[in-house]
């Protein structure tokens, strides 16, 4: 049996967990990412936060500083316990949908949540009658039941399978970007897990709980990054972001190791966006933004927003011998985008380019290099 | 032991925080100074968890060590909190009045109570003026037990008084929203420190600091979400936000003007002078917006491009003529301060929301075709 002053400080750093979580909570704004994205992390939180309560009610319990009756605080266990397991599917779907966004239309993903769900209900609130995850002995203390460890094991499905999976679709894609977020959703893991090691090591202690709360911190930090990082329109760099990559290749470059950076700009767009409006003007954007995605794919480079409707590539000279290979692989992927998406207009680009082979040249210079060719080839078509 | 650990595993939580929003803290937080003192807090409180982690440990005999180093380590953490509230003073202040501090002002906020503090925090080892420890190895409060937080928490305060009397004078909403914050950072701590002083003997000032920076932390970072790096307005996405709620409470009674802002031959500019120079104008473009939405106490963003959306609530004065009227004064105005050498204008259009039962790209599309028709007269 532990002190009351165990117990206090226990509580005290379950709810030390709650109110980090919370403050999160309260700035999950609704552009973090889809609607369905938003909803499943926030969702995610808010089970957290009824865990530490239900937590805290079970170890004030514990410390027999309440005495409620055997079927409530069983009540509390149990739905602890099935909490653990929904939070893991709500991290499921949430990952699910950022690699593939429309996993959520599926009828089967859904049927196999709801399944799962329904498998984790039935060993949690089942004990109550069977005594299979945990029971109450005569003096009310808590017995482990048989299959304890199994079920606890199995709340754990939702979690193992959004990793296994976003680390195949982290070795799959070549984006960059896609990359990073792939990787950042398989280490969630590691948050569960080293509690669960933890835990499992030194008993006695609330492990998971701050072991999460660390992991959401995590997750939560890298997406606003991201925001902040990434153009909201296309999903590609922003601007801030292609002037820091500038800044960090500069001092590298070389007669040996150069660069190339492309600047592409869409043709007549002005007359797009007044004719046929901002919206049409926005998904014209969203179009060349795809095709200079699958360009940048193809010669490992980087991409960026420039603002309006100018774009930024940048690739290294081992991956790419010819520039003109670029503007050409461009021109066709957005001609073949166009013809998926049935664009009724010309939706064409020029596209202008210098080398950046030595560390003196200074991004303004580089860009404005790069924009005089643009400048050339455009006045040629016209 | 049991409580020393779950004590320790406290700390570690926040210590874990610290070191998270340490490595997501990028250059482009603040000025170069702002980021250096703001990591320098999150470096300083790491340590400080470690000091106290360590007193704890030793004084619940979980690390047997002499009463000394139980001693040192108290001492540290009471000194590390102080630099603390010092660094936050720095930060804070560098925030709130744009202009520097002065040399003397340094030396006497900054430099000569650190060293009174280090005095007194590392003193009291052996002379116990904040603490000693009894024979048996307990904790004893010193004569001057009292001042050992309060130098703390009279920084935290100062800033906070600052923060919020210079609110009541500051118009512009982004900055009055950073001062708001800044201001309500002590919130935590105090109650933090008021919980220490009631029940004492369990770490509450260490995580109520923590939440007071995890606070600060995310809504800085939201705050870049939605506003635009170039011209520092709302960006597009905030300004989706804010027209879908003034939709939801549109009515006759409650109705507002939505414009849309386009700058004139700006790809003309951009083509003939370089996009240094059309970043320029797009500024001094915001610039204008912005003295203009304050006038009609109004809500303005970037769009995206050379194009601008602002937001006027339908009240008085004669809208949507006078808002027209106002942007060209301001524009004429900032042009002559900044010598321009071309001429800056702008066409803007606008449309009428009175009801819920609209869409944002309505709205936007409304206001475009009217803008449209507005340039083609001009040309």
């Amino acid at each position: 049996m532990f002190s009351t002053k165990y117990t206090v400080v226990y509580v005290e750093l379950l709810m030390v967990c709650f109110i980090f979580v919370s403050v999160m909570l309260s700035k999950v704004s609704r552009d973090l990412g889809t609607k369905n994205e938003v909803r499943a992390f926030k969702w995610m939180l808010r089970i957290f936060l009824v865990m530490m309560v239900l937590d805290s009610i079970t170890q004030i319990h514990h410390a027999r500083l309440i005495q409620p009756s055997l079927t409530a605080i069983s009540l509390v266990y149990a739905t602890y316990m099935f909490l653990i397991g929904l939070m893991s599917l709500m991290w499921l779907a949430f990952a699910e949908m950022q690699i593939n966004e429309r996993v959520i239309q599926d009828p089967r993903f859904i049927a196999f949540c709801a399944a799962l769900a329904v498998l984790f209900a039935i060993p949690c609130y089942g004990t109550l009658v069977t005594g299979w995850m945990f029971s109450f002995d005569a003096d009310g203390v808590f017995q482990r039941g048989p299959f304890f460890v199994i079920c606890n094991a199995l709340s754990y499905t939702g979690v193992i399978i959004a990793t296994i999976r976003s680390l195949y679709a982290s070795m799959r894609t070549t984006a960059p970007s896609r990359k990073r977020r792939m990787r950042m959703l398989a280490s969630f893991m590691l948050a569960p897990l080293i509690g669960a090691l933890l835990q499992w090591l030194i008993g006695g202690y609330p492990m998971v709980g701050p072991c999460l709360c660390i992991g959401i911190m995590f997750v939560f930090v890298s997406l606003q990054n991201d925001m902040i990082h990434l153009d909201a329109l296309t999903g590609l760099n922003n601007r801030k972001s292609l002037d820091r990559y500038l800044e960090e290749i500069r001092p590298h470059a070389s007669e040996l190791k150069s660069y190339y950076l492309f600047i592409v700009d869409a043709d007549e767009f002005k007359k797009v966006n007044d004719r046929l409006g901002h919206i049409e003007g926005d998904r014209a954007l969203r179009r060349i933004a795809d095709a200079l995605r699958m360009t940048g794919d193809a010669f490992y480079g980087f991409i960026a927003r420039f603002g309006g409707d100018e774009f930024v590539a940048v690739t290294e000279n081992s991956y790419l011998k010819d520039p003109e290979d670029f503007v050409k692989a461009m021109s066709d992927n957005l001609k073949s985008i166009c013809e998926k998406h049935k664009i009724e207009y010309p939706l064409t680009v020029s596209i202008g380019y210098t080398r950046i082979a030595s560390p003196s040249m200074h991004t303004g210079k580089i860009l404005s290099a790069a924009d005089q060719m643009l400048y050339a080839k455009k006045k040629e078509k016209t | 032991m049991e409580y020393a650990i779950v004590y320790v595993e406290i700390l570690v939580l926040c210590a874990v925080y610290a070191l998270i929003i340490l490595r997501s803290t990028t250059d482009d937080l603040g000025t170069n100074f702002e980021v250096r003192f703001f990591k320098m807090m999150m470096r300083v409180y790491i340590v400080m968890m470690v000091a106290d982690g360590f007193t704890q440990l030793q004084y619940n005999d979980v690390i047997r060590a002499p009463l000394f180093w139980v001693a040192f380590a108290y001492s540290s953490y009471q000194f590390l909190l102080g630099t603390l509230s010092v660094l936050w003073l720095i930060f804070a202040e560098m925030q709130i009045s744009d202009t520097q501090m002065s040399k003397r002002m340094v030396l006497a906020v900054v430099v000569v109570p650190l060293i009174v503090m280090f005095v007194l925090s590392f003193g009291s080892i052996r002379y116990g003026w904040y603490y000693t420890f009894d024979d048996a190895g307990h904790f004893v409060r010193g004569p001057l037990f009292p001042l050992m937080n309060a130098f703390a928490y009279i920084y935290f305060f100062a800033t906070t008084v600052h923060a919020f009397v210079k609110l009541r004078t500051e118009k512009s909403l982004v900055r009055r929203r950073r001062l708001r914050l800044l201001g309500l950072f002590i919130v935590a701590p105090m109650i933090g420190a008021t919980l220490q002083l009631v029940i004492g003997g369990y770490p509450f000032v260490p995580p109520s600091i923590s939440i007071g920076f995890i606070f600060i932390f995310v809504n800085i970072q939201s705050d870049q979400i939605n506003v635009d790096a170039l011209t520092g307005l709302n960006n597009r996405k905030s300004m989706e936000n804010y027209v879908s709620g003034m939709i939801e409470n549109a009515s006759e009674h409650a109705a507002f003007y939505l414009f849309v802002i386009d700058a004139d031959r700006f790809k003309e500019i951009n083509d003939s002078k370089g996009h240094v120079e059309g970043d320029r104008a797009l500024r001094l473009i915001a610039d204008a917006l912005r003295a203009t939405a304050d006038t009609f106490k109004g809500f303005v963003s970037r769009y995206g491009g050379d194009e601008f959306v602002a937001v006027v609530e339908a009240t008085g004065r004669s809208l949507p003529d006078a808002f027209y009227e106002q942007v060209d004064i301001q524009l004429k105005r900032i042009s002559e301060k900044n010598a321009l050498e071309y001429p800056l204008s702008v066409s803007a259009g606008c449309s009428r929301c009175a009801t819920p039962l609209t869409s944002v790209s309505a709205l936007i599309a409304d206001a475009d075709k009217m803008l449209y028709i507005r340039k083609s007269s001009k040309r």
